[in-house]
């Protein structure tokens, strides 16, 4: 039971990031009938679900948020923001539930209880004149019955036949019907045969009678329950059909079903048979049955075709849900793969047994295939990140009297998940500086000729190995005078240093720096964009901000596809290995010691005709011993730019293992990580990038 | 007032707004039987009908049936979208409204 109540925990989550999204969607377009059966059926889902698997709690508080749904369905109460506010606390209050169980309820019993006193005041226009029989809040039935164990999905026909006092009893048959339509899929079929003529028609008796058929898992029982308190006011027959251990056998024939209802006698049907007509039609010609009885028994053998169908689908749909730790060990599994390897490259190499060498290589390219298969499969949509800021735009634009719009665009860029996962917290912490100190207030940007309407935009984009996250908005920039002030006020820059706008800029990354004026409980502390940083560069990501005073600022966030397993470049500099990502790279060209001269002492190369930068690495890395005669330039393309790097010795293309440095080492820039390779070494990882700004910084102070 | 009946030049023009329920069923039938009954030309507009339960669908049944005999004149206008749901809802096909039988 512990494994089904973590599966339903799963899947209502899931179930409250769609409500979450369908409610800000819906606030847009209060007139999409499609997105409020998208909230009344995520609803619905929550608290049947919740009470099969006992948690009440959730089934209870849910129950009536959904009655009001059900209304908002029927048209009779409109969209409006303060009802998408009060649902959006009610998803809140469910997911505190769900998160912490009774103990949350325990603690805040009076949130759940002021959110749904909000909901019943929706109610009371309805209310306030006489019981409304449509109404299940004013006709409860008990929300989904608790079933303490569920049981497997079958096929029922309920014949329900209310007697002509039904309606007198107080009993309204459509709040039944609904009633059976939240155990499942259902077809309801009325009959109206047994209206009378207009003159012998008396309204307050009930003629109109159904047959519903519905697939539930909640058993006999739950059906019983539903005609509970109108059992004495009708004639009940519920039938299961279609048992799932008959799915073998073909669909159900007419003749069948008919004989199986009763309303014909398996003779006459054989009779029949022996015509050559259509079986419906020669049974309504000999009058044996009516046109409704046959149209019924036809509508009995679509749905249960339907939902053989559905059930075959489901069966081999191609999806299948794995607990995110399976992944993880299977990512480490294939990481040691990768090492062990690269060790029987290295052996097969130094043996050269052709026949080893053949397997290895094999081996290798399966293994490549095995890594890349592993790391697709913890892909994730950037979506899933970024459905989670429009719910926080919406709350702080309207905490902060501000109007914004969030436009996001690339969410299906795929990233790691364990990025995607940490990227959360930096993306928060983003839009909310530029919420609160970024975006202006309608007065001001109206002042400004702005739209009163401020934009953020989030895109995101491929760049190689890399994904480009830009967060762009249309506020009032950074003064980078205004950072100048502050740094020299706090003591980050001497007051006569000569710093460009750009270097200015940079300064917001610095621990404890903030230009807001007023510390808010939103931001302006000094604590965000150097966390915002260092959790980046956790990820091997980087940021770079630009921002035009009046105009807006944009941040491009710069993270890797993956953090785990990468193609790497092996590189040798005297006796030490190092390692460069391979997405990166552009080629390889020989670095004479005539180049060295004829560029009169200066580290640039001539390649095609282009300038092209080089970093010597065993200068930068200060090692000892003599360069071979000719060294190697490594030609990486990063942001557009050409930076060469120049080593002794290259080895070859490697699958490289990521681990992270012990953070002793996290002050030295230029190593992202270490890997070990194949004869149990260590290689240090080059980020390029580092060295790349190191050459940048370099360059300005020349 | 539930039901409104007007005369016009081309016949009469009933209106049924609010809730179409229980509580109205036997008004609403004493005030629309003699119209249904009448050679007259008739149009019923359900519009308007706020909320409709099964003693409310009952009644536009015999509307529609009325509407159905061969010498009617009787025309209905488009229902309301409560009384749409609850047509749906009851998985009632009737002629003049394209509903189709609920599915959920």
């Amino acid at each position: 039971m512990d494994t089904q109540r973590e599966a339903y925990k799963i899947e209502a989550n899931e179930l409250l990031a769609e409500l979450e999204t369908s409610l800000l969607e819906l606030e847009q377009s209060p007139d999409d009938t499609a997105l409020v059966d998208r909230v009344f059926r995520a609803m619905h889902t929550i608290k049947g679900s919740g009470a099969m698997f006992g948690f009440d709690d959730i089934a209870a508080f849910t129950h009536d948020v959904e009655t009001v749904f059900d209304r908002v369905r029927d048209g009779r109460i409109p969209v409006t923001t303060h009802l998408v506010n009060l649902a959006l606390l009610a998803r809140d209050h469910i997911k505190g539930l769900l998160d912490d169980g009774a103990e949350a309820q325990a603690n805040d019993p009076e949130n759940g209880a002021g959110i749904l006193a909000g909901f019943r005041a929706l109610l009371i226009p309805d209310d306030a004149s006489m019981p409304d029989e449509t109404d299940p809040l004013s006709n409860p039935a008990p929300a989904a019955p608790a079933s303490p164990t569920p049981v497997r999905e079958q096929m029922f026909r309920i014949q329900f036949t209310p007697y002509a006092d039904l309606f007198r009893n107080g009993t309204n048959p459509l709040a039944l019907i609904d009633e059976l339509a939240g155990l499942g899929p259902c077809r309801v079929i009325g009959y109206t045969d047994r209206l009378p003529e207009p003159a012998l028609f008396d309204p307050e008796s009930c003629y109109l009678h159904w047959e519903i058929l519905l697939t539930t898992g909640r058993g006999i029982d739950a059906i019983k329950d539903v005609f509970i308190f109108a059992e004495d006011a009708c004639d009940l027959a519920i039938e299961p059909i279609d048992e799932p251990e008959t799915e073998d056998r073909p669909s159900p024939r007419l003749g069948e079903i008919l004989v199986a209802r009763g309303d014909v006698a398996p003779e006459a049907v054989e009779t029949a048979l022996h015509r050559q007509k259509r079986l419906g039609e020669i049974l309504v010609e000999s009058r044996t049955v009516s046109p409704e009885q046959v149209g019924a028994a036809l509508a009995e053998q679509a749905f249960v075709q339907e939902t053989r169908q559905r059930r075959e689908q489901q069966s081999s749909s191609g999806s299948v849900r794995v607990a995110a730790e399976k992944l993880d060990a299977l990512v480490n599994l294939v990481g040691e793969l990768v090492t062990v390897q690269a060790r029987l490259s290295q052996k097969a190499t130094a043996d050269r047994d052709p026949e080893l060498l053949a397997i290895t290589e094999v081996v290798e390219r399966l293994t490549a295939e095995l890594r890349d298969h592993v790391l697709s499969v913890r892909m994730l949509p950037i979506e899933t990140a970024f459905a989670k800021l429009r719910r926080l735009v919406r709350d702080l634009s309207g905490e902060l009297g501000k109007r914004i719009q969030l436009h996001t665009e690339g969410g299906e860029t795929e990233l790691d998940k364990t990025v995607i996962e940490q990227l959360n917290d930096p993306l928060v912490h983003i839009l909310r500086n530029s919420i609160d100190h970024g975006i202006e207030t309608p007065e001001k940007r109206g002042a400004a000729g702005k739209p009163e309407q401020g934009t953020i935009r989030i895109h995101a984009e491929h760049s190689g190995a890399n994904v480009l996250i830009h967060i762009q908005d249309d506020g009032a920039g950074i003064d980078p005078q205004q950072i100048r002030r502050k740094a020299i006020e706090k003591g980050l820059l001497a007051p006569e240093a000569d710093k460009s706008d750009k270097e200015l800029l940079q300064m917001i990354f610095l621990p404890g720096f903030s230009t807001a004026g007023a510390v808010t409980s939103v931001s302006g502390r000094g604590v965000g964009m150097d966390v915002v940083k260092r959790s980046l560069e956790t990820l091997r990501g980087s940021i770079d901000i630009t921002s035009r005073k009046g105009r807006g600022t944009t941040i491009t966030l710069k993270l890797p596809l993956t953090l785990a397993i990468i193609d790497g470049l092996l590189v040798e500099l005297g006796d030490e290995k190092f390692v460069l990502p391979l997405a990166a790279i552009e080629s390889c060209v020989e670095l004479t010691r005539k180049h060295v001269a004829d560029a009169h002492g200066r580290n640039i190369l001539n390649i095609r005709g282009q300038i092209v930068p080089y970093i010597p690495l065993r200068e930068r890395f200060g090692v000892e011993g003599t360069p071979p005669a000719i060294e190697q330039v490594v030609i990486n393309q990063l942001d557009g730019q050409q930076v060469g790097i120049v080593v002794d010795r290259v080895i070859g293309e490697h699958q490289i293992v990521i681990k992270t440095m012990n953070t002793l080492y996290k002050d030295v820039q230029e190593i992202s990580g270490a890997t070990i390779l194949g004869d149990g070494s260590v290689a240090l990882i080059l980020d390029v990038q580092k060295l790349l700004h190191e050459l940048d910084d370099e360059a300005v102070a020349a | 007032m539930p039901i409104e009946s007007q005369t016009l030049d081309h016949g009469r023009m009933v209106f049924v707004r609010g809730a179409l329920s229980i509580w109205e069923a036997a008004d609403t039938w004493r005030t629309l039987l003699p119209l249904l009954s009448s050679p007259d030309p008739l149009t019923v507009d359900l519009s308007e009908v706020e909320s409709c339960d099964g003693a409310g669908l009952q009644i536009i049944c015999q509307i529609v049936r009325a509407a159905g005999l061969p010498d009617a004149a009787i025309t209905l206008g488009p229902p309301s979208p409560p009384v749409t749901a609850a047509l749906v809802r009851a998985g009632l096909v009737l002629e003049p409204f394209s509903n189709t039988t609920q599915e959920t």
